[in-house]
């Protein structure tokens, strides 16, 4: 039989808080958020969220062209982007049925006050409409996957058209910088057009 | 400076080790001095870990011991938390974007003041939080006396050598840093042998 002594003890319990102490740092620093595995049930998560996105760029559109007095080529980027969105909603409503959620009440502020606003503002819209699709890709299933494809490649060419009438380089980058689902949900809020 | 009374008393199963003249303060500064090893065994320990002898607490080398890893432990988080970056609040990501902190903006927009002013880093501003090191500060003092106190007990309990077995100077007061005990007298040659008488007498 096996004594362990006072002294064994402490030094074991000292070993045993400094590698607790030690792990829980590392893993701290490095632990990713855990996804579980595309579901259906995800899935509608996921598209609600995209829903949620398509409610804000469709209304932003729509009152921008009743409000910036918008001319020229911008005008017709908000025109066609407004139509866009507007399909994508209908799209995503179609598609979680009775799960869609209800469009929320919004507020752009002075964003749909003047051309130079609103173009800011659509965007940061539209890059973060591609971020958001991007980052909740590998959580989806291939059917929904599919679906949500068809819908980014468009918002891709909606942040591409803007960054141009901008003078923004239109496509910057080979591959799309990958943003955490969690930050591109953070910036979304950040803008305070959820009310 | 000296500081020649006892400062410290750290008791074991054994008895109390008393630290004389732990501390010498000089021109250069405080420093540990080597008269540490002045340790010398007083009566043997009460049970408790915690305990007052002649006015000098006496804390049990295994409690101090787990205080010292305890406040570590508190330490740690802390010092780990204030290392930390401040995370930007959503108005900031909303505003700084598509930009990452301490990025650069990538295309400037011709006329376009409000993007210009929106493109500052959100974390270039100090979040007055506790610098990384005051921790580590605090912490290295109680670790190195820590260190030495386990040092000093760890030798002495290897002479195994009992509490009372002390001797006490002529005064009775002072005690002798080391084993004290009666050496023979060193060996002397032998006197040289007496002259040879000659003549047998007158």
């Amino acid at each position: 039989m096996t004594v362990l002594t006072r002294r064994a003890a402490l030094e074991a319990s000292a070993v045993a808080i400094g590698g607790a102490m030690v792990a829980g740092v590392v893993l701290g620093e490095h632990a990713d958020p855990a996804l579980s595995r595309p579901s259906a049930k995800q899935d509608a998560e996921i598209l609600n969220l995209a829903l949620l996105l398509e409610y804000v760029q469709s209304a932003f559109y729509a009152e921008a062209l009743r409000r910036a007095a918008l001319t020229g080529e911008l005008q017709t980027f908000a025109q066609t982007a407004a139509a866009h969105e507007t399909e994508h909603v209908a799209a995503l409503e179609h598609a979680l049925g009775s799960a869609a959620r209800k469009a929320p009440k919004l507020d752009f502020g002075d964003d749909t006050a003047d051309a130079e606003r609103f173009s800011l503002a659509a965007f940061k819209l539209e890059d973060l409409g591609v971020a958001a699709y991007n980052a909740q890709a590998p959580n989806l299933t291939r059917g929904a996957l599919t679906a949500a494809a068809r819908i980014v490649s468009v918002e891709s060419r909606h942040a591409a058209w803007i960054r141009d009438l901008r003078g923004m380089n239109p496509a910057p980058d080979a591959a799309e910088p990958a943003v955490e689902a969690q930050r591109v949900i953070d910036t979304f809020k950040g803008s305070g057009y959820l009310q | 400076v000296s500081i020649a009374r006892p400062l410290l008393a750290v008791g074991n199963q054994f008895g109390a080790i008393d630290i004389d003249g732990a501390f010498r303060l000089d021109a250069a500064g405080l420093r540990i001095s080597d008269e540490i090893s002045r340790i010398r065994m007083l009566a043997p320990a009460e049970s408790s870990s915690v305990r007052e002898n002649r006015g000098q607490l006496v804390v049990n080398v295994r409690t101090l011991s787990l205080l010292i890893a305890l406040t570590i432990a508190l330490l740690l988080p802390v010092t780990s938390a204030s290392a930390e970056p401040r995370q930007p609040t959503p108005k900031e990501l909303w505003d700084a974007y598509p930009l990452e902190p301490g990025e650069s903006p990538p295309v400037a927009t011709p006329g376009s003041e409000v993007e210009a002013a929106s493109s500052s880093s959100p974390n270039q501003e100090d979040d007055g939080g506790i610098p990384w090191f005051v921790p580590l500060m605090l912490a290295a003092p109680l670790v190195v006396v820590a260190a030495m106190m386990l040092t000093e007990h760890r030798r002495r309990s290897a002479t195994k050598r009992p509490a009372d077995q002390v001797v006490p100077t002529a005064s009775g007061t002072a005690h002798r840093s080391f084993d004290w005990r009666d050496y023979p007298p060193p060996a002397r040659p032998a006197p040289p042998s007496p002259p040879p008488v000659h003549g047998g007498g007158s």
